[in-house]
């Protein structure tokens, strides 16, 4: 029934695939650029108006021969048209679809398998495998919903119902008049929903209860939240998992090899995850050995550049900086405490401060006063150390600078959203997971020679754990320090923003002239905003760090 | 051979099970097991309203740029007033999910990169629009803005989220 409502809605919105409709092929499959050539031709061809009504008509037809004939074999050639019709049209209505659309395909899916394998084996592997699906399906809705704290309180609850795309005004306003009815409510769902897969543990002791609960909770979604096509397509699923609860407990094949896979994907994820966090430890640390070996008379006549990383990030972020810069200068990125190969951990930017200082004192020692550039949290680093060492600094440079007063109330909800993040990013990372973190896009950007190194630490659980606490730390600080003014620092600086931060936060900006007001006694400091650059772009993209580059080496020029 | 068959059968599904639960993490980076899904249908995604739940609604507003100045804002894609037969006939909820999706496609890039106009979402929507408000302007050039309303807070005002150019000509 799922695909016979979603064809027929599909066609009666024909006009949404025409030019100006939001399931243009024209241009929507630009989205599928980075697939294969046979999938993307493929989806060309389903792409193709008169070919994508053909199949909603399909669908139609063949879903009504499940519903209506009595001949098994007919009936599964149909479940299987159903599915593979529903796998070509869900990436050609990428737009517009959800969750009810996956859910029909997989109980067609099973159910041609079912129909079209040997009974009666082949009928036990299919409802096996819809339990199983249905189990993953409520399992990650509950459990994916514990990362966000407005799940765990229940205020998300009454915030969906109050918009307009999935609430209901009457609704809304009950769960709004007595709000602790409504977080029971949310709170129960929720439980529910983590609980759902103990029905293949505990047999029908669970699924009875469990099964009911999802039908009426499909029920009421349909009336309150306009899910009408979830009933039929979870609907679907529920009967298969009270079978498979009430059958052969906990022996089925099925179960056995999904089980012991699942055992056996976590054991390698842990293995490898040692095996890097071991990597990870035994890098190649900048220490100030290095730079002492180093001291010739020559080199020493060179200045020394300091470049401090920001939060959850590597001094290889500074690949293409490094490059610009070692022309006319020595450049020394350290992993800061916590990170890489580093020892000790990352709290509040005094300690960390204070503790980067004193490295900054035996190099300047060494080198005469360094300039110390630091992007983001870094950045904010550098100026603590410059207040309380002026002597051992020559220079800051600031790059896309956090700042105490960023942290305004308005901006709670993002900070919750980062916290929230780098916790998921800890627990995934510790879980042994961080082999599942794809490549990200801006990675590609960086110099080919530090890439690995770079994902070999973002798929480390030590990042993600230095940063969770670093963050927590931040922000506590930047919270009550908020409206302190900042202090005059006596060295000169350079303060350089993203064009993307200041323009999507003018509160941003005005933080940014604020740090250069703060070193206004120096006649060199200056600012300058990059065109086109975002927070990341300045050190991953080559062209963009090069502009960088040549500010840092002009500014270099000015104060020596 | 039945039995050869039904273990082939068996491991390939337990394989896209393995596959599946193991993409359902709560940070969608970590979907690895997603880019060997040749056209994304596969393995399903679970996430629903998780874990940042949908708490805002994003209408999408035009006005008209004439030579005597632009007109006043109007909303270019009203959502459906929600009927009982919704429950289990709902065309129009199609569209405005499509208008959710786009919108919400749009708003993740919207503060990262420095422009979106070449995103498949943008091109989209603003196709849309122009196709929407078309038969109304002939000459005018027109803008077009996505505005966040979250209904649960009635202290917060609507925020405009993005603005486009004026965009010259509105044939579609």
């Amino acid at each position: 029934m799922a695909h016979v409502i979603a064809s027929a809605e599909h066609l009666v919105n024909s006009s949404d695939t025409r030019r100006g409709g939001f399931n243009d092929w024209a241009v929507l499959r630009a989205a599928h650029a980075h697939r294969s050539r046979f999938a993307r031709r493929a989806l060309d061809i389903v792409g193709n108006r008169r070919v994508t009504s053909c199949l909603h008509v399909g669908r139609v037809l063949a879903g009504a021969v499940v519903v209506m004939s009595r001949r098994p074999r007919l009936r599964g050639a149909a479940d299987g048209f159903l599915a593979l019709a529903s796998a070509a049209l869900l990436p050609r209505h990428a737009l517009g679809s959800d969750g009810s659309d996956h859910a029909a395909l997989q109980a067609s899916f099973a159910a041609a398998l079912g129909r079209l394998l040997p009974a009666p084996r082949g009928r036990e592997l299919a409802l096996e495998a819809l339990a199983l699906q249905a189990c993953i399906a409520y399992g990650t809705a509950g459990w994916v919903k514990l990362f966000h704290a407005r799940w765990r309180d229940g205020t998300a609850f009454r915030s969906v119902l109050s918009t307009a795309a999935y609430g209901h005004p009457a609704v809304a306003s009950w769960a709004a008049k007595f709000p602790r009815t409504a977080k029971a409510v949310a709170l129960a769902v929720l439980t529910g929903e983590c609980l759902f897969p103990l029905t293949l543990v505990l047999g029908r002791t669970a699924s009875v209860p469990l099964t009911a609960g999802a039908a009426c909770f499909h029920a009421l979604t349909a009336g309150v939240m306009g899910l009408n096509r979830f009933a039929t397509a979870f609907g679907s699923f529920l009967p298969a998992v009270h079978f498979a609860a009430s059958s052969r407990r906990g022996r089925d094949p099925l179960r056995m090899v999904f089980l012991a896979s699942c055992a056996v994907v976590l054991s390698v994820g842990a293995v490898s995850g040692a095996h890097r966090t071991a990597q990870v430890r035994h890098g190649h640390a900048l220490e100030m050995g290095a730079l002492k070996r180093s001291a010739t008379p020559e080199l020493a006549r060179r200045p020394l550049v300091v470049l401090l990383h920001g939060l959850a990030s590597t001094p290889e972020h500074f690949g293409w900086l490094m490059e610009g810069i070692s022309a006319r200068a020595e450049c020394w990125a350290p992993y800061r405490a916590g990170y890489g190969p580093s020892d000790g951990h990352s709290g509040p930017t005094r300690e960390s401060a204070a503790g980067l200082g004193e490295i900054i004192d035996e190099a300047a020692t060494l080198r005469g006063p360094v300039l110390l550039v630091g992007h983001s949290l870094g950045g904010w680093l550098a100026r603590l150390i410059a207040e309380t060492r002026p002597h051992a600094v020559a220079g800051v440079v600031y790059l896309d600078s956090s700042h105490s007063g960023q942290s305004t109330p308005d901006r709670t909800a993002s900070e919750d959203f980062l916290t929230e993040r780098l916790f998921a990013m800890r627990f995934l990372t510790r879980l042994g997971l961080g082999w599942l973190l794809e490549r990200p896009e801006w990675l590609e950007g960086l110099p080919v020679g530090v890439q690995e190194s770079v994902m070999r630490q973002m798929r480390d659980a030590r990042l993600w754990s230095t940063a969770h606490r670093e963050w927590r730390a931040v922000r506590r600080e930047f919270r009550a320090t908020r409206d302190a003014q900042l202090a005059p620092c006596p060295v000169p600086a350079l303060v350089v923003s993203a064009e993307s931060t200041t323009r999507g936060d003018a509160r941003q900006g005005e933080l940014h002239l604020e740090l250069a007001r703060a070193h206004a006694m120096s006649e060199a400091t200056m600012s300058c905003c990059i065109r086109g650059a975002t927070h990341d772009s300045l050190l991953t993209d080559q062209v963009t760090a090069s502009r960088v580059s040549s500010l840092i080496l002009d500014f270099l020029r000015t104060i020596r | 051979m039945t039995r050869v068959l039904i273990w082939v059968v068996r491991s390939a599904v337990g394989l896209v099970l393995v596959a599946t639960a193991f993409s359902q993490n709560p940070i969608r980076s970590f979907d690895r097991p997603r880019k060997y899904d040749p056209l994304g249908v596969i393995i399903p995604n679970w996430r629903f309203f998780a874990p940042v739940p949908a708490t805002a609604d994003y209408h999408v507003l035009h006005r008209m740029v004439t030579d005597e100045g632009p007109t006043e804002w109007q909303e270019t894609f009203p959502l459906s007033h929600r009927r009982a037969r919704q429950a289990t006939w709902a065309p129009e909820r199609r569209r405005d999910k499509s208008l959710f999706d786009v919108t919400a496609e749009i708003m993740s890039d919207v503060e990262g990169r420095s422009d979106v106009s070449r995103q498949v979402g943008y091109r989209l929507l603003e196709a849309a629009v122009r196709r929407a408000v078309g038969s109304r302007a002939h000459d005018s050039s027109i803008q077009f803005a996505v505005v966040e309303a979250r209904g649960g807070e009635p202290s917060a005002a609507p925020r405009p989220v993005l603005i486009s150019p004026v965009l010259k000509g509105t044939a579609p």
